[in-house]
């Protein structure tokens, strides 16, 4: 039996040892109610906290202040229980209070008999890589503001080509980007060019007419511009009505009418200059 | 592992026209807190005003309030936003839901529109119990 | 109650509505201007609303009831100073503006009097 003894205490000390060479990775047990049971060399490098510091503590000790309270810990380990395993990532909170991106492999363990033994937990830092992607994603949002530029093509009058598919997220940035730039160039009309639109389906139609709703809310008057013979058909087809909106063939065309409309209006004032203002 | 949590839920009770401002001043600075753009404060501002409307219009003395705290959800931020009152409640929420519904030829509770300007709407409501309305706005 | 903030240049007033607008307040508005819209027969009145953070669907139909009451006195009438936020708002909540005349600011805006006021002379 002493022999045995030896063996299992030797496999145990190679187990801790292995554990803590691997320093990439935080490799914890919890029990079933969620609090830690072992650390290991990964888990201090990662957190900044000493096992004697964690060991019997709730696992959500790592989570942010609204992780905390809205119980989070609590459902990711009801869901490892639920599904078997868990894999997730998200805010996590270091000793020092930094925050860092982790991703998590929950495992639940269960004992030779059935019963619910607790989990094994993997924790990874993956801030960095998160950085990255937050950085690429910037790049292409940027990139397709690029490709929305709003230019000023004369006093008062903003051309807006927009190129490429028109989803929610894109409609909303492009309209508080034009109505910006109204407010900024004083402009009274705003040229919407959309002969680079590749299909105008109900919903895009509908982003447009919002857009256009908003710069009139705003005094400028909207010209729609580049619209196909395709475009045309697809439109009605649909049913969708641009109301009192003017649409011209070509952004030439556009810009020739806009011209006129500002002449217009200039003359107005200047003819009616005696009667009201000052 | 229970903290005391640092006051962060905002209460206010809707019984008067002068709470309106309350519920936009406590709906500012919560979208302020969550970071919240300006376009996304204004939508969330005016959807808590027509919601607190709804209350002092349709449930009038009847225990209206507002519950408003951060909420942090994977990796995103926001505020949510809870109008409750215990007044005569709706009986066709679906149709409540609909663009044109409206009674006594007003507007309705305009709650389609209202749900435009947020990312999350909830309607609970219960006949002779009261309605409880849920919005969520996210950092986008 | 401070009174509502009217200024007049010639027969153009320009009312400007800003802070909390609440039932009582809207009614010492619309007696103010109805008052200086007939005392100064003015032919075009400018509601600067630049100052508001906000326009619910209680304001909206304040501005264009407010509105009407203006066309009604004789006036020419359009709502300036509508900010970006409040526009995208006000278009995804879906309110009818009615036929409001709208403008950027009270220059455009006076612009646009004098052609609402000049098609109304054609038309007559």
């Amino acid at each position: 039996m002493a022999g045995q003894d030896v063996t299992d205490t030797q496999r145990l000390r190679d187990l801790e040892a292995m554990l803590d060479a691997i320093t990439d990775y935080k490799v914890i047990k919890l029990g079933p109610d969620g609090n830690i049971a072992t650390w290991n060399r990964g888990g201090e490098l990662l957190t900044g906290y000493s096992a004697g510091e964690v060991i019997g503590q709730h696992v959500s000790i790592f989570y942010t202040e609204e992780d905390k309270r809205s119980g989070l810990a609590e459902r990711e380990l009801q869901t490892a229980r639920e599904a078997g395993r868990f894999e997730f990532e998200g805010w996590r909170v270091r000793k020092d209070g930094e925050h860092f991106w982790a991703s998590v492999i929950l495992t639940p363990i269960v004992d030779a008999d059935g019963t619910p033994g607790g989990y094994v937990k993997v924790t990874r830092d993956l801030t960095e890589r998160r950085e990255q992607e937050l950085r690429l994603e910037r790049q292409r949002e940027e990139i397709m503001e690029l490709s929305t530029p709003v230019i000023q093509v004369w006093d008062g009058v903003l051309a807006l080509p927009i190129i490429g598919t028109l989803d929610s997220v894109r409609a909303a940035r492009l309209t508080e980007g034009l109505l910006e730039r109204i407010g900024d160039s004083q402009a009274q009309i705003v040229i919407l060019d959309i002969s680079g639109v590749p299909t105008i389906d109900t919903q895009v139609a509908q982003h447009l007419l919002k857009t256009v709703q908003a710069a009139t809310l705003m005094g400028a008057a909207s010209i729609l511009s580049g619209v196909r013979p395709e475009t045309a058909q697809a439109m009605v087809h649909l049913g969708i009505d641009i109301g009192q909106m003017k649409s011209r063939n070509t952004l030439r065309d556009a810009l020739q009418l806009a011209l006129q409309m500002i002449h217009e209006r200039a003359s107005a004032r200047a003819m009616a200059m005696p009667l009201g203002t000052e | 592992m229970t903290l005391a949590a640092p006051d962060s839920a905002q209460s206010l009770a809707i019984t008067a026209e002068a709470d309106l401002i309350g519920v936009r001043q406590i709906l500012r600075a919560e979208a302020r807190r969550a970071g919240l753009g300006l376009v996304d404060e204004t939508k969330l501002v005016t959807a808590g005003s027509e919601l607190a409307r709804n209350i002092l219009t349709y449930a009038t003395g009847s225990c209206g309030r507002l519950e408003a705290e951060q909420v942090a959800e994977g990796g995103r931020r926001g505020v949510r936003a809870v109008f409750s009152d215990s007044g005569p409640g709706i009986e066709d929420t679906e149709a409540a839901m609909t663009d044109g519904y409206s009674t006594a030829g007003s507007l309705g509770l305009g709650l389609p529109g209202s749900r435009r300007l947020v990312d999350e709407l909830v309607l609970h409501s219960e006949v002779g119990v009261g309605t409880t309305v849920t919005i969520v706005k996210w950092v986008r | 109650m401070a009174e509502t903030p009217i200024v007049r240049i010639g027969e153009t007033l320009i009312v400007t509505l800003r802070g909390d607008l609440d039932d009582a307040t809207v009614v010492s508005i619309e007696a103010d201007v109805s008052r200086e819209v007939e005392r100064a027969r003015a032919t075009g009145t400018l509601i600067d609303v630049s100052g508001l953070l906000m326009v619910d669907s209680f304001i909206a139909r304040v501005l264009a009831r407010m509105a009407g009451m203006i066309r009604l006195l004789g006036s020419q009438v359009a709502v300036v100073g509508i900010q970006p936020a409040v526009a995208i708002t006000l278009v995804e909540l879906g309110v009818p503006m009615g036929h409001l005349d709208t403008a950027l600011n009270a220059e455009q805006g006076l612009a646009l009097l004098a052609r609402l006021r000049a098609d109304d002379a054609r038309r007559a």
